[in-house]
């Protein structure tokens, strides 16, 4: 045995330059180191055929160390053999090896170290190949014993695969089979299904369209009904609405009408009253200018003026709090708007035929008032000489008879005039 | 550039240094710190070739044989070389030259020593420096295998400077002795991920050796050594642990001693007076005991020439402890153990022999040398041995010729090594000659 990496632990530095003189000349590679935790670390431990412990080292004994060794799962298989004192191996008879492979007395003779390094190395190569030829042995019984495990295992898996195959076999003709019969039983029941369905449709369409029959001639009903009810309602309000209509149209412009019309003309008089009367006055101002007289001028407008104020305080109050004006709101919002917007743009027309009257009138009162004026003291009677107190009191168709009219009788004509509007 | 001066910082003496790099110097620098032995720099053209520091016990030779690049018999056939035919070559190009080691492990090894003698003089505050250059005529001889640049090692050094402060407060003294930890489990294990350095500082952790001693055999210099034992500590494998005994005094070769033994046993005498007074009854009661008296005729027999060296030890120790103009220190209560675990850091392979009970004991080397003799593998640990039992008898002589005065420690010496020379019998001898040992002891 040479050419093996040994390493030798003693704390004596003679004797490992002893050993390492013996090994070398031995043949082998020798590291030397003085400690049992030295061994243990060794960086190139695992290159180490064998390690030579001395059991007496200081500190951490060589027994303790192969302890170690020979406990640790990756350095168990190391080789060791311990170098035990002479005193102790008298001592012990037997010396405890602590697993390690051999043991030898310090002081030893070289022959006697290399013969038993040799030896340990032998049995660990021994073992090692006793442990290659087990571990070849165990992978050929291994080997043998799965092929006997796979053959068994192929015969029975072959037996179990045409069973499985027989069994599908079967099973596929009685599927085959049992899909012909369920093919033809179906087709059967598909041709009862379908009268059955064919049936049960015509039934279900049916009673749908008995449903939806029923369901128009219902809608229809409600449809006719409501039309009829609708038309009836409408002629019979047609019917009657406008009798009650002309009814209460009749009422209100019997009733109400003059008071709406005072209301409205009130109401128009307001919004009016400001245009007309400035119109008015800038008439009568331009034709008083022109024409009257400054003081008639100055009578006519406040008289004017005082009988416009005193009839909107008469009726204004009244006509805002009559129930008829809500009365006639609510027909008017009603159905009988139209008729009251017809009436209304009628009054509308006659009120500006009024306007338009007046303003004739007014054009011609002041024709004659001209005309008075010019031709008044060629036509003048003797007799006409009379009071302006008592001219006053005269009616203005007796004014051809009285001579020339006074402010005071136009003014009762333009009351006259309004008057027919009031009833 | 001035060729004496003195400097008052770290940073002139580099400064001195790149000068000198520039104008490509070629000579030796010495540098003296306070009051301490002078540092040496040997530079070629501008470049560091090698160093020398008397307060370093490391010499190329013992780097090499600690990194394993030369054997003990191999080292020992070149000394024996450049001492009869060529006294001037450096050791270390003659191992190359002669084929036992690789320009670029010499390399290495010699840029670790010169590196580290720089990183001590670059510690020093103040002192005083001379350049030496080649004489005028002399020929600097053929180029160095070694040629490092002076701005880079400096450079180095100085950026070192910085990492050492984290280190010392991890690693405070070289005399801390360096213990593993038992790890938890197989997860500790798998967990811990050492580098190759780091583990191989770990490898030469066995609870006894100190820290410099583990520095000095690492072969890697102290600052990655320092480094490695940081990372051990801190990643919990290793804790440091304060030395039982305290430090003996270095004794260099020359035999000057590093601290005083007067100071030392000033210091120390008021704590064990009382131990150090049990201990020399218990050694009087011993000399005057029926059982303690010796034959003089007595034969002595030993397996090989450690067992006579250790006798010789032994036997000295045990004499100047009966001196009473001897004992001056309560150290020497363990006078043995102190001054052989000095040793032992120095010459590891020399641990078959301990020392207990102010004795050196070296069954155990015995039993090794009764089944493999002194030569084949047990060659350098013998060899190693008789050099450690050498130097430390030597230490005995200069510590008893300190206190005793030359005379009467020589005469002790003699004596007692001719006495117990004379009565012994030395197996495995052959390649032990007493006189030559006896010579370098006295010398």
């Amino acid at each position: 045995m040479k050419n093996k990496k040994i390493l030798v632990v003693d704390d004596s530095a003679a004797v490992q330059e002893m050993c390492r003189k013996v090994l070398t000349d031995g043949g082998h590679t020798v590291a030397v180191a003085s400690n049992g935790v030295a061994a243990l670390t060794y960086p190139e431990l695992d290159t180490i055929d064998l390690i030579i412990i001395d059991t007496n080292l200081r500190d951490v004994s060589g027994i303790d160390t192969t302890r170690q060794i020979k406990t640790d799962g990756e350095l168990c298989d190391k080789a060791i053999l311990l170098l035990v004192p002479e005193e102790k191996a008298s001592q012990n008879e037997s010396v405890e090896l602590m697993g390690a492979n051999a043991w030898l007395m310090k002081p030893f003779d070289p022959a006697v170290l290399l013969n038993k390094v040799n030896m340990v190395l032998e049995e660990q190569e021994v073992t090692r190949i006793a442990r290659e030829h087990l571990r070849k042995a165990a992978e050929r019984t291994i080997t043998r014993m799965a092929e006997e495990h796979i053959r068994q295992a192929v015969e029975e898996k072959t037996q179990i695969m045409v069973e499985r195959a027989l069994q599908m076999v079967v099973s596929q003709v009685d599927r085959k089979a049992r899909r012909e019969v369920e093919t033809k039983i179906n087709n059967l029941s598909a041709e009862k299904e379908q009268e059955l369905v064919k049936v049960t449709v015509q039934e279900v369409a049916r009673s749908t369209i008995e449903k939806l029959a029923e369901k128009r001639v219902q809608e229809a009903m409600e449809r006719i009904l409501h039309t009829e009810t609708e038309r009836s309602v409408r002629r019979t309000a047609e019917e009657q609405f406008p009798t009650m209509i002309r009814e209460r149209i009749n009422d209100s412009i019997e009733t109400i009408l003059p008071k709406e019309i005072s209301r409205r003309v009130q109401k128009e008089a307001e919004d009016m009253v400001p245009d007309v009367s400035e119109r008015l006055v800038s008439i009568i101002n331009v034709a008083a200018d022109k024409i009257v007289p400054k003081l008639a001028k100055e009578i006519v407008t406040s008289m004017t003026t005082n009988l416009v104020a005193a009839e909107l305080d008469k009726n204004l109050p009244r006509l805002v709090q009559t129930q008829v004006s809500q009365e006639v709101d609510r027909l008017v919002s009603d159905r009988m708007e139209p008729h009251l917007r017809a009436q209304a743009k009628a009054l509308r027309r006659k009120i500006t035929l009024l306007m338009v009257v007046f303003i004739a009138l007014v054009v011609l009162g002041g024709g004659v008032l001209a005309a008075d004026y010019m031709f008044g003291p060629f036509l003048k009677r003797p007799n006409s000489t009379q009071s302006s107190a008592s001219r006053e009191n005269q009616n203005i168709e007796v004014a051809p008879e009285s001579g020339n009219p006074t402010p005071g009788k136009w003014v009762d004509k333009i009351e006259q005039v309004f008057s027919p509007a009031k009833k | 550039m001035d060729l004496e001066g003195r400097f008052t910082s770290p940073e002139a003496l580099a400064d001195i240094m790149r000068r000198a790099a520039e104008e490509s110097f070629s000579g030796e620098l010495s540098v003296r710190c306070g009051v301490n032995s002078a540092s040496h720099f040997w530079f070629y053209q501008g470049k560091l070739s090698s160093s020398a520091n008397p307060d370093r016990s490391r010499r190329l030779g013992r780097l090499l044989l600690n990194r394993g690049l030369v054997d003990r018999a191999t080292l020992e056939d070149t000394l024996a070389y450049q001492a009869d035919f060529a006294r001037t070559t450096p050791i270390g190009r003659l191992l190359v030259q002669r084929g036992h080691v690789q320009a670029n492990d010499l390399q290495e090894v010699v840029r670790i020593q010169v590196e580290d003698d720089l990183s001590q003089a670059l510690t020093c505050i103040e002192g005083f420096y001379i350049f030496t250059p080649v004489e005028n005529g002399e020929q600097p001889g053929e180029p160095p295998l070694v040629q490092i640049p002076v701005s880079s090692a400096i450079d180095d050094v100085l950026s070192r400077h910085s990492q050492w402060g984290r280190i010392r407060e991890k690693v405070k003294d070289d005399n801390m002795i360096p213990v593993v930890v038992k790890l938890g489990g197989s997860n500790e294990r798998e967990a811990l991920h050492l580098s190759t350095r780091d583990w191989h500082i770990l490898s030469l952790v066995n609870g006894y050796y100190d820290v410099g001693c583990i520095s000095a055999r690492s072969g890697l210099g102290r600052f990655d050594t320092f480094k490695a034992l940081e990372h051990l500590i801190t990643s919990g494998v290793v804790v440091l642990q304060q030395p039982k005994l305290p430090p003996a005094e270095a004794y260099s070769a020359d035999g000057n001693s590093a601290t005083n033994t007067a100071d030392a046993a000033s210091k120390s005498a008021g704590s064990s007076s009382s131990r150090w007074g049990s201990l020399l009854a218990r050694l009087r009661d011993d000399a005057e005991s029926p059982a303690a008296e010796k034959d003089p005729a007595r034969r002595l027999q030993f397996e090989s020439p450690v067992g006579f060296m250790t006798e010789v030890c032994n036997a000295i120790t045990e004499k100047l402890l009966l001196n009473a103009d001897f004992v001056i220190d309560p150290s020497d209560e363990k006078l043995a153990e102190r001054h052989w675990r000095q040793i032992l850091m120095t010459f590891p392979r020399a641990d078959l022999v301990s020392a207990e009970m102010n004795r050196l004991d070296c069954s155990s080397f015995d039993r090794y040398t009764r089944t493999l003799g002194v030569s084949g593998p047990m060659e350098t640990i013998y060899l190693d041995t008789i050099e450690a039992l050498t130097r430390y008898l030597r230490t005995l002589y200069l510590v008893s010729a300190q206190r005793l005065g030359t005379r009467a420690a020589r005469s002790l010496f003699v004596d007692i090594m001719e006495d117990i020379r004379g009565r012994a019998t030395i197996a495995n001898s052959s390649n032990f000659f007493f006189k030559e040992v006896a010579a370098e002891i006295l010398a």
